[in-house]
């Protein structure tokens, strides 16, 4: 089962814990709040409390004040702001006109104990209303005691719609700084999970042959990972250069042999010994055949068709062709090359010249004066490789075994055979096609390769080769 | 002409050896890398097959080091790999032929004997001055058409000057193309193989540069 994407699990969780601290915060701030604006109301309702007792006439029946509470809310039936008197004794009660026919009821059990209680009571409107009271105790001028149970009450609708809107306030402050940490955190995340986009595109470039180690600067905390894929790939690089050394080592330990029983061979054919002599020559010869096959074959490299690779052309032929004119057919053969610079074969460089050194080698070998290389786009997009030479070329049955991939046409030449059997193998791998046929130009044998171009993107991030 | 033989393989070399000096060269045989590039670099030889896979200095790098340091003798290298890779490398680096193993040996001393010729500016295998022939492939020396027996000491001497044709050659740089580093010589050796040749070639055949050295086709002194 494939896990989610580590950005979208560290998304998630950035998600969920910002969202939980804001709901957190939100409810502690908004409770915070309302306890402040409670406190704030209590304290005015103190203060209008202060100002009641001042204005109480003790001597009036029923209770009464000197003069109106300054505020007008108490003048106002049903205003928000209440006051009440009563005379447990007389059982007379005076009250702002704002309760207008209301009652304001009190706990039972008052007492002088000097305290300001408070209480939620029920206001006329039957919503609740915060409220002080307390028993006190005047004396009037006339030296009259008077018992009265005062109160002062205030509805809770300011406070609740105070609350109301400064959890609304709230909500939305704390939904943007939601999206802002969330934002962040995403920012964060990609910041974060950066480098491994860089591992990715690394570890691309080591695949498709571009690089063969990580590089770049990497944060000290994927550096450990950053250091085993590169120890990966030295120990891989390492054990496949071990492999094709030590292959490379058993061909030229045969080899060496080989070239002595050649020696000896010789030596016997000197001394009139021609049967024995021809007949280690011809072992010699297989078992060369043999191992060269298999040698190369150790050198090819096997890629995928994501990878590409960019091998200009033009000096690749070049270089081979001043190689083969370092042979004395080679040197008194005329070259024509006519190969458009800067084609860029979508090939590892060592197969390409693996392939082309083969064809090339071949076409000296049939040819009587003359080879011809050109090279070019086809309407594909893809490369046309065509090698021509003046030799005696091939019937049509011959091209088609040749075709064969192993088959020989000659078994007594030496190494024949071989060198076609590698070249189909390297554009099997390469996903490339040869064409065998007469040359119209030149007479003799005319091979036609299809090769994969570099993609012009690959082209232009490519160094261009030196070979 | 002399030839540095680099090969680690002893059996190898003993054919090459046999071989190249059957066909005239004095030959120098080194199996390990270092001490055959610095015997390279202060010698000088006519021509040098070089074994790529060696102990201590691989063959490469031998290569271009010789080239970087002005080593200009035509360089034959032997490779037992025969990837494509390899060779255009080699010729990359400066090598003017190549062999793959396993070869035949033949072929080695035909190629060895034509980098000598083009070295000295001869395309043909013949070379002739006057009525002095030389057939390398076939090892003949001939004066108006009569061949000349020769011995091998002989012939390297006529082979040499042939070569430099039209050029005084020094009785030192005849000493260093003719004989190998251990051979044991006399500080008169090559007046004495000079006097000993032209009595079976006449005594016209090397003329003499008196305080120079001799020389084979030249303006008469």
């Amino acid at each position: 089962m494939k896990s989610p994407a580590l950005r979208l699990r560290l998304l998630l969780a950035a998600a969920a814990s910002v969202t939980g601290a804001l709901i957190i915060a939100g409810i502690g701030i908004a409770l915070i709040f309302s306890s402040h604006v409670e406190r704030s109301t209590r304290d005015d309702l103190e203060s209008q409390f202060n100002r009641l007792l001042a204005l109480v006439d003790p001597a009036s029946h029923p209770p009464a004040l000197i003069r109106p509470m300054a505020d007008p809310k108490f003048g106002v039936p049903l205003g928000g702001l209440y006051w009440q008197m009563s005379d447990p004794a007389s059982q007379e009660t005076a009250r702002s006109r704002s309760l207008w026919d209301s009652v304001l009821t009190l706990p039972e059990g008052l007492s002088f104990d000097g305290i300001l209680r408070s209480t939620e009571l029920i206001d006329p409107e039957g919503t609740p209303a915060i409220s002080l009271y307390r028993k006190l105790e005047f004396i009037s001028e006339i030296g009259e005691t008077r018992v009265l149970d005062i109160v002062i009450a205030e509805d809770k609708e300011r406070i609740n719609s105070a609350n109301s809107a400064f959890r609304l306030d709230l909500a939305r402050a704390l939904a943007v700084l939601g999206i802002a940490l969330i934002s962040a955190a995403w920012l964060q995340v990609s910041l974060g999970l950066s480098p491994l986009k860089t591992i990715q595109r690394g570890v691309n470039a080591i695949r498709s042959g571009r690089e063969i180690q990580l590089k770049g600067d990497f944060p000290q905390e994927v550096m450990p990972l950053v250091n085993e894929v590169n120890e990966l790939m030295k120990a891989q690089g390492k054990s496949i250069g071990f492999a094709r050394e030590r292959a490379a080592d058993l061909a030229h330990g045969l080899k060496t042999s080989l070239t002595v029983l050649n020696a000896e061979a010789q030596t016997l054919r000197n001394t009139g010994n021609t049967t024995s002599a021809e007949t280690i020559e011809e072992l010699t010869t297989s078992m060369t055949a043999t191992i060269d096959h298999q040698l190369r074959l150790s050198r090819l490299r096997y890629r995928s068709r994501l990878e590409h690779q960019n091998t200009i052309l033009a000096p690749t032929i070049s270089k081979i062709v001043v190689a083969l004119t370092k042979t004395p057919k080679g040197r008194t053969t005329n070259w024509d090359q006519d190969v458009i610079a800067d084609l860029g074969v979508n090939m590892d460089r060592s197969d390409l010249t693996e392939l082309l050194g083969i064809l090339l080698d071949n076409a000296l070998k049939w040819s009587t004066s003359r080879v011809a290389i050109s090279a070019g786009l086809d309407e594909n997009n893809t490369i046309q490789i065509t090698i021509a030479d003046d030799g005696p070329g091939l019937t049509s049955d011959e091209i088609t075994q040749l075709g064969k991939r192993g088959k020989r046409l000659d078994e007594k030449t030496p190494g024949s055979g071989i060198g076609l059997a590698i070249a189909h193998e390297i554009i099997s791998l390469n996903q490339g096609l040869m064409k065998l046929q007469k040359s119209k130009q030149l007479g003799g044998l005319q091979v036609t390769l299809t090769l994969p171009a570099t993609a012009i993107d690959q082209k232009m991030t490519d160094d261009a080769q030196d070979l | 002409m002399r030839v540095l033989l680099v090969e680690d393989d002893v059996r190898i070399a003993q054919h090459v050896r046999s071989a190249l000096e059957m066909a005239g060269f004095a030959v120098d045989h080194e199996t390990d890398g270092e001490e055959a590039w610095y015997r390279g670099d202060t010698e000088p030889f006519d021509v040098i097959i070089l074994d790529l896979g060696l102990p201590t200095l691989d063959g490469l790098t031998m290569l271009k080091r010789w080239r970087k340091s002005g080593q200009g003798a035509p360089i034959i290298i032997l490779t037992a790999r025969g990837n494509w890779d390899e060779r255009v490398e080699g010729i990359d680096a400066g090598a003017d032929d190549y062999l793959t193993k396993p070869f035949r040996i033949e072929e080695l001393v035909a190629r060895a004997r034509a980098l000598v010729r083009r070295a000295a500016g001869h395309s043909s295998a013949i070379i002739q001055a006057g009525d002095l022939t030389l057939d390398t492939r076939q090892m003949h020396v001939s004066r108006a058409g009569v061949p000349i027996p020769l011995t091998s000491q002989e012939y390297r001497l006529v082979s040499y000057l042939l070569h430099q044709r039209g050029r005084v050659v020094s009785q030192l740089e005849l000493t260093e193309h003719l004989y190998t580093q251990d051979f044991e010589r006399e500080s008169n050796s090559i007046e004495v193989l000079v006097g000993r040749t032209r009595k079976k070639l006449g005594q016209d055949a090397i003329q003499t540069r008196r305080g120079f050295g001799y020389i084979i086709g030249g303006d008469t002194a």
